[in-house]
């Protein structure tokens, strides 16, 4: 008696049923379809968005959107089709190069080599960079939180949350400054005074070596409010997670505390960390820029300060891509932990 | 034509999904509902939950979509009510809604709301005549004034429902709706307020849809009943015929009202039967009716009976009860 | 396991320490806005632009905080570069609101075919890197501060109107909306008054402290990188100050790199926090 009415009030908890696996992986498969159509519209949407701004421009700058796209043709020729087409018509004849991976030459920044060149290598490095950062950021956030939920009467433990709250608040470029000025000032100082030898990668920003990507990546994940956030909608999602009433009978019925909490807390959390990319992606062209590494931030900023619009557009286009096909992954991730989502959708 | 009701052929349908709700499937709430109110009346509506009660109270104010042929309150068309005339008919009709804890915005304090739904109307009402105005409602309702300053979150169930039954006053209302209003409170006050609740309806003489699933608080203040059953109206029956003299005809009525009054005669142990699917024909009660069983009777299982009268004032949706009529 | 650590099942946070955060934010901001007020009613103790001082010049009663290494009076860029950031955060503010509005708005409550639409147009912002955005916009707007706080604000319309619809979506259940209805308030009233102004304000007015500190940081670092983007010289901003300054390390010149620095720290710091206390406000009301 008392097992049937366990076992059916285990079904309205955030524990799926295990027995429908198949039925779940089918309708994350379905789901995943739906996005993906959604994604293509939406990377539709952007590229159009992007297309309007230039086209906004008072300068003629977006006439080198089509320079050297194709290859038949001189530059200036295709400029001047390209000048006497319809707008709709520049439009759908720029995605028509964009789509078959040919984003036009650059006009300054390396005058006359495809955009795609450049974009390739500096993608990787810039991925790779962004990723760590992320994850750090996360992890870092996800300890504060926990430490914040569970001993948040301990003094010492408030100094540590507005120490948070103070490292998080100064900005990447700052950080790269200190880091710059006053990590290499450092390092000579101790060579001078024979405490330490030179490190290869003296003086600092020259090349991405371990160690000083170590201490971008820590910048990436603490400046910018990055830790900040984090912590704080972390704790939120925590706070929620593990003080839903749910909890009583979780605990009377002897299932997992964690494993509950952890499910309960994965998709907000998740959302919130896609909602933070767009946000680390721009202190990650900040980081590049001040710090001169390779990278896709780098070639934006570079080719902002030089009005080079096909290595911008295209740098834009290519981390809109990334961060919504990134989004799309988080989503399933957190359709798969939370029930209630597979629901509703 | 204030104070009085008509609906015919009401149909009502739930769900619908794709970009303009075109798309899958439909549930039906309200399937051909029928009657008329006549001003100063107070019929009740009664039945089980998810019988599409409070759906045909939100019809009748207009407050969602429907089908019919025609919908008559206080003279208004409801199927084609827009502009000026959706505003005068705001006015004369209200609804008391069911759940007090989210029917009263918890942002604003009581005094605010009740405030709003004087001027709402008619915005030239200086905020000193309005607040005049709330103190009088506040007194007709029997709220002690200095609760009108609190936050709905700091009244006690009671208060909240005199302040959501001032709101549906304010605008002096030939016709209303109130669904469950006593609902969930002790008796003595679900008594103290249905007694006020019907004092207030003479004295304006207005007519009253009173929404309830509780026969007792029913025959304590309704002059008419209308039983609903899945979506259609079984039964309508002066509340004296109903409660007094022969009692309800339908099967699904003698039922509840057996059940509201002796329920330790009703059942023995039995198996809950599932009931038919909507839509699908004949009449929805027939697997759980007493009179009935489905193979023998054919136009039970498949011809829906109709809402016919089989006295004066006294209309029956049932094949069963009929037959007995015609058969004395 | 975890169920023998000590938790409560309510939020952690006290009274004193909600408002300690508050306070000690509103403190934060009270440099930048002291500028903005001196610059406004022309009270600054200099000429931000006019060369009076001696190059690198330390603190004196002539200049509080000693000049930079042109000879400009540092306090007094310090605080005509809050008041010459000021309009263009508040436009950001103000495109940011009207945006997020709209689109928030008809997106949880504009029926089928307007949500789906507006609900693609903030997907659409919302996949684009704000900052690479905004890039595109100073690239081609020649560095006009103006068009680089209207790009800012876009980008955020998303974060303004996924509050208002977690707001919409909560309420959007509850009875007071349809007895609202059937009083026959109009559904402009309703939207804005009941759901917006009676539960959405504490939310969204974080929203757009978070939004200043995100423009005072795109401002400060698009004029520190330079590259004819940001802010330019003469005109003061907290970013090419440090831009300017920022050798001083090895000459021994800190102060006119530091502050400048401490003074973005500090602002970000405090609308941070003073966000951060209005969501927590808002959470223990709800």
């Amino acid at each position: 008696m008392s097992d049937s009415t366990l076992s059916i009030s285990s079904h309205t908890l955030p524990i799926g049923p295990r027995s429908d696996s198949g039925r779940l992986i089918l309708g994350l498969l379905s789901l995943a379809a739906r996005e993906l159509i959604a994604t293509i519209l939406v990377l539709i949407g952007a590229s159009l968005l992007l297309f309007l701004v230039l086209k906004a421009a008072p300068s003629e700058d977006h006439l080198q959107l089509r320079l050297g796209q194709s290859t038949s043709v001189t530059a200036e020729q295709a400029g001047e089709t390209f000048a006497s087409e319809t707008l709709a018509g520049q439009y759908v004849t720029w995605l028509e190069g964009v789509v078959t991976g040919d984003f036009g030459t650059s006009k300054a920044l390396q005058r006359g080599r495809p955009v795609a060149d450049l974009l390739k290598p500096a993608f990787f490095a810039s991925f790779k960079l962004l990723a760590a950062g992320l994850f750090l950021s996360a992890l870092l956030g996800l300890l504060a939180a926990t430490l914040s939920i569970f001993r948040s009467r301990n003094p010492l433990w408030r100094i540590t949350l507005g120490l948070t709250s103070l490292t998080s608040a100064i900005p990447v470029f700052l950080y790269v400054y200190a880091l710059v000025a006053g990590g290499n000032r450092l390092i000579a100082w101790g060579a001078a005074q024979q405490h330490w030898q030179i490190p290869g990668w003296f003086p600092l920003p020259m090349s991405p070596d371990f160690v000083p990507w170590f201490f971008a990546v820590l910048i990436l994940a603490v400046g910018d409010g990055s830790l900040m956030d984090m912590t704080q909608r972390f704790g939120s999602e925590l706070r929620h997670s593990a003080g839903d009433e749910h909890m009583v009978g979780v605990r009377m019925m002897n299932i997992s505390v964690p494993v509950v909490i952890a499910r309960g807390f994965l998709p907000g959390a998740l959302s919130h960390i896609s909602r933070r990319i767009s946000f680390v992606l721009g202190s990650l062209v900040v980081l590049e820029a001040a710090l001169g590494w390779p990278g896709l931030g780098y070639l934006a900023w570079r080719a902002a300060a030089e009005r080079d619009m096909p290595v911008l557009l295209g740098a834009a286009l290519l981390m809109a891509v990334a961060l919504r096909l990134v989004l799309m992954v988080f989503d399933l991730v957190g359709t798969a932990a939370d029930p209630r989502r597979r629901v509703t959708k | 034509m204030k104070g009085t009701v008509q609906v015919e052929h009401l149909y009502k349908e739930f769900g619908g999904s794709g970009l303009f709700g075109k798309w899958g499937d439909k549930t039906p709430a309200l399937e051909d509902i029928n009657f008329t109110l006549e001003k100063g009346e107070l019929a009740a509506l009664v039945g089980e939950s998810g019988s599409g009660k409070t759906t045909l109270g939100r019809c009748l104010l207009g407050l969602i979509k429907f089908e019919s042929r025609k919908v008559k309150v206080n003279g208004y068309d409801i199927a084609s009510l827009g502009g000026a005339d959706e505003k005068a008919f705001r006015m004369s009709a209200q609804m008391v809604f069911q759940n007090p804890f989210s029917s009263l915005n918890p942002a604003f304090k009581a005094r605010d709301a009740l405030v709003e739904a004087i001027r709402v109307h008619d915005p030239s009402i200086s905020r000193e005549k309005a607040n005049d105005e709330v103190e009088k409602l506040a007194a007709l309702v029997q709220l002690p004034i200095d609760r009108l300053n609190e936050y709905p979150p700091s009244l006690s169930g009671g208060e909240k429902r005199r302040v959501v039954f001032a709101r549906a006053l304010a605008t002096n209302p030939d016709f209303v709706v109130t669904d469950e209003p006593v609902s969930g409170l002790d008796q003595p006050i679900q008594a103290q307020l249905l007694d006020l609740m019907r004092k207030i309806q003479r004295r304006q003489n207005s007519t009253m849809l009173f929404i309830s699933h509780d026969l007792r608080l029913v025959r304590f203040v309704a002059t008419r009943v209308l039983v609903m059953h899945r979506g259609r109206i079984v039964e309508d029956a002066p509340a004296e015929i109903f409660f007094h003299q022969q009692g309800p005809s339908h099967p699904y009525s003698r039922e509840l009202l057996e059940s509201a009054f002796h329920p330790d005669q009703l059942f023995g142990p039995q198996v809950q039967q599932s009931h038919p699917e909507r839509g699908s024909g004949g009449c929805s009660f027939r697997n759980r009716c007493k009179f009935t069983s489905t193979e023998m009777d054919q136009p039970c299982a498949t011809m829906t009976p109709p809402l016919l009268e089989i006295k004066s004032n006294h209309r029956v949706a049932c094949h069963w009860c009929r037959n007995q009529e015609a058969d004395r | 396991m975890i169920g023998s650590l000590r938790w409560s099942r309510f939020p952690s946070v006290t009274k004193s320490s909600r408002y300690l955060g508050m306070a000690i934010g509103i403190i934060c901001l009270v440099p930048a806005t002291l500028g903005v007020v001196a610059a406004a009613f022309g009270w600054l103790p200099h000429d931000p632009l006019q060369f009076i001082g001696e190059s690198n010049g330390g603190p004196s009663l002539q200049h509080f905080l000693g000049c930079d290494s042109l000879g400009r009076d540092l306090l007094s860029r310090l605080w005509a570069a809050a008041a010459y950031f000021t309009p263009p955060g508040a436009l950001a503010m103000v495109v940011a609101l009207s945006l997020g509005v709209v689109l928030g708005v008809a997106e949880s409550l504009g029926g089928r075919f307007w949500g789906a639409i507006s609900s693609w147009c903030l997907q659409v912002m919302d996949s684009l890197p704000k900052f690479v955005l905004v890039l595109l916009v100073a690239a081609i707007a020649r560095s006009n501060l103006i068009w680089i706080m209207a790009a800012v604000g876009a980008t955020f319309a998303p974060q303004i109107a996924a509050a208002i619809r977690s707001s919409v979506e909560r309420l959007r259940a509850a009875a007071f909306i349809e007895a609202e209805k059937s009083l026959g308030v109009s559904m402009t009233r309703i939207v804005f008054f009941h759901i917006l102004w009676g539960h959405a304000r504490h939310v969204i007015l974080a929203q757009l402290m978070s939004l200043m500190a995100y423009a005072l940081l795109v401002e400060t670092s698009l004029s520190y990188l330079g590259g004819e983007l940001g802010v330019q010289e003469p005109t003061p901003s907290w970013g090419n100050m440090i831009a300017l300054a920022r050798d001083g390390v090895f000459t021994g010149n800190l102060l006119p790199a530091i502050i400048p620095a401490i003074m973005i720290s500090i602002t970000i710091l405090g609308f941070s926090l003073v966000g951060q206390g209005l969501l927590q406000l808002w959470e223990e009301r709800a």
